[in-house]
């Protein structure tokens, strides 16, 4: 019981990690389309990590199964967003 | 354990005070937008401590998010990004050591059951599992009925000063590529279908569970804008968003005339039919919200672009 904790706080100490990671590129990489791309990698393998983390502490198959699915779902959504506000910017410079 | 709780209580209670202070009294506009959404996640995380995860749900969803984004294409459009709003930090710092020890005496006060010792034993009597859907939807409809009216008053209000009855919508001839990225078709193969399954969960989970109409609505709102987004060439059908901004007001208030006039009483629904009516109220009421947050951002970015091209 105890191992599985230590082993949930580990992993979400970890995706904390990525997620510090991926703020301080947001803050200071110069221009929009890297600090879109900190944002989009590190963070998705922050939430990754910690989604891990509380699929231990739970240890059910049928939450961890749950917990990946919203991982996933998220995953995508914030590659769309981040397309769009790309894509949009580009459209403003082309203009 | 009891301990580390308290530090994050006040953690949070710290930030919320710190945020919305920020979002008060910071000079950069979009700065102070940014500083409104930390304060939204972070009342939202006071919501989750009390236990009111709809609420929490909701809070974010809507009070952070969409708020969140209708500020960004409101202030897109407006010239002066500087606020002139002057700073008094002595009488800010005195508030805040206040609302500081207010929030220190009501954490000493013994803990209260609320509500809660009234509602449980009448949960039966409501029809749904959920206490928050069985104080929102049954015990205090009014109060929701005149939430989902204000939302229908605030959407048509912008609709009619924007010009989404306008048939002739100006879409630049290079954005008509945008919809054969592949991400603008995984996105509608994909997340657009487990997108509206989702919702369509949340909205019937609200049953036994935390979810319901505002949750639901918020995301089919979400991702109908980021459809928009993806395709901009997309009909923004007014014609047939006006009777889906209806529907759920006018069938809420339906319900209660006809209740008024079978027993009496606007929305005292009975026992038996509770479950039925709170799930079409509900059903309805996501479709409206939908549109109307919906309806809400485009007219509002619809009515910047407008500006701009003065």
């Amino acid at each position: 019981m105890i191992n599985t904790l230590i082993i949930s706080i580990l992993l979400i100490s970890i995706g904390l990690l990525f997620f510090i990671g991926g703020t301080i590129g947001a803050i200071r990489f110069p221009d929009l389309n890297s600090k879109l791309h900190a944002l989009t990698k590190a963070d998705n393998l922050g939430l990754g990590f910690t989604v891990a983390g509380i699929a231990v502490y739970f240890a059910s198959p049928w939450e961890a199964f749950k917990l990946i699915l919203i991982w996933a779902v998220l995953i995508m959504i914030s590659a769309s967003v981040s397309y769009i506000i790309a894509h949009e910017s580009q459209e403003k410079e082309n203009e | 354990m009891n301990e580390l709780i308290w530090v994050l209580d006040y953690t949070i209670a710290i930030s919320v005070l710190f945020f919305a202070a920020n979002a008060l009294f910071t000079r950069n506009t979009l700065n102070a937008i940014i500083q409104f959404i930390f304060l939204g996640t972070s009342i939202s995380l006071i919501w989750v401590r009390l236990d009111a995860i709809d609420v929490a749900l909701a809070e974010v969803a809507i009070g952070s998010a969409l708020t969140g984004a209708l500020f960004f294409s409101a202030v897109a459009n407006t010239k002066n990004k500087q606020s002139t709003i002057t700073i008094n930090m002595p009488v800010i710092s005195i508030f805040f050591v206040l609302i500081l020890g207010g929030i220190f005496l009501v954490a000493q006060s013994p803990k209260s059951l609320g509500l809660l010792e009234h509602l449980l034993p009448k949960i039966p009597e409501s029809g749904v599992l959920n206490p928050i859907t069985a104080v929102l939807l049954n015990f205090r409809a009014y109060d929701t009925l005149l939430e989902i009216t204000v939302l229908f008053a605030a959407a048509f209000a912008v609709a009619i000063v924007s010009d989404l009855n306008n048939p002739k919508q100006v879409t630049s001839p290079t954005r008509d590529q945008s919809w054969l990225s592949p991400v603008a078709t995984v996105f509608r193969l994909s997340l657009l279908p487990v997108g509206i399954l989702i919702s369509g969960y949340i909205l019937w989970v609200g049953y036994k569970a935390p979810g319901g109409a505002f949750q639901s609505g918020a995301l089919l709102a979400g991702l109908f804008i980021m459809l928009n987004w993806l395709n901009p060439k997309i009909k923004r059908n007014w014609t047939i968003a006006k009777p889906l901004l209806i529907i759920g007001p006018a069938l809420f208030i339906i319900i209660a005339i006809v209740l008024e006039i079978i027993s009496g009483q606007a929305l005292d629904y009975p026992v038996a039919q509770a479950k039925s009516l709170i799930l079409i109220i509900e059903v309805t009421s996501t479709v409206s919200i939908a549109t109307a947050l919906s309806v809400l951002y485009l007219g509002l970015k619809q009515l910047g672009g407008n500006h701009a091209k003065r």
